[in-house]
């Protein structure tokens, strides 16, 4: 799996964006975050990043067609205009997937805040104690608690 | 309970690094991977989706990363 960043963001403030997420999505949206961290590495010149991947209505590629492309059996929508002043976005394609081409396209990484946060030199982040993950999972619960909300109400698949 | 009586092994993972695949790669922390071996059956879970027993097909010399597939795909 490669993470490849495309060379513009191709957003305008109307754009739907889909998220898929469950009862479980603080919790694991921060599991996911933490676990893809060192994909990132590289991306705009950083040794990693903590992301929340994202799914954008545009290019003709509609939200039924982003929903199917993935397992998940609920989903939220935001519109672009609501996210870009508090969060960054990346445009990434990741490759390697079963996401069909088309879907993947339009995806984009929401990237999580860590401000503080520095890996111990020579270590993966797979390699930190149950004590600092869940440091890790505190230092980036605020900005996943503030990113949900903007995605509500949860839509059934 | 799976494995003989013991308590499946269970692995998170970011299905939006997935899709649909039925065969896919993943990173492990260290509770996940600790006495893993090729073979073994594991039990996958993430957000919005119902647990699925998958088996480790391959693993890196260092354990951090394997290959799964879903036991649906898989001989068993």
């Amino acid at each position: 799996m490669t993470i490849i960043l495309r060379p513009s963001l191709e957003l305008s403030d109307d754009d739907d964006l889909v998220i898929h997420m469950g009862a479980g999505a603080r919790r694991d949206v921060a599991r996911a975050a933490i676990r893809n961290y060192h994909a990132y590495e590289g991306i705009r010149g950083g040794a990693g990043a903590f992301t929340v991947s994202v799914f954008a209505a545009i290019g003709g590629v509609t939200e039924p067609e982003i929903v199917e492309a993935l397992p998940q059996r609920q989903y939220g929508v935001a519109r672009h205009g609501d996210l870009r002043d508090r969060f960054t976005l990346w445009p990434t394609t990741i490759t390697g997937t079963g996401v069909p081409d088309r879907v993947m396209a339009v995806h984009f990484d929401v990237v999580l805040p860590a401000a503080g946060f520095e890996l111990p030199a020579g270590r993966a982040i797979e390699d930190l104690t149950d004590a600092e993950l869940a440091a890790l999972d505190a230092l980036l619960g605020p900005s996943v608690e503030e990113l949900l909300p903007l995605f509500l109400p949860r839509r059934a698949k | 309970m799976g494995n003989g009586g013991r308590v499946m092994r269970e692995v998170f993972v970011d299905y939006n690094h997935i899709g649909h695949a039925c065969r896919f790669r993943t990173r492990l922390f260290r509770s996940e991977r600790e006495g893993l071996e090729v073979g073994e059956v594991v039990l996958v879970v993430g957000d919005a989706v119902e647990p699925r027993q998958a088996r480790v097909v391959q693993m890196t010399d260092d354990g951090r990363e394997v290959e799964l597939e879903f036991v649906a795909f898989s001989d068993h």
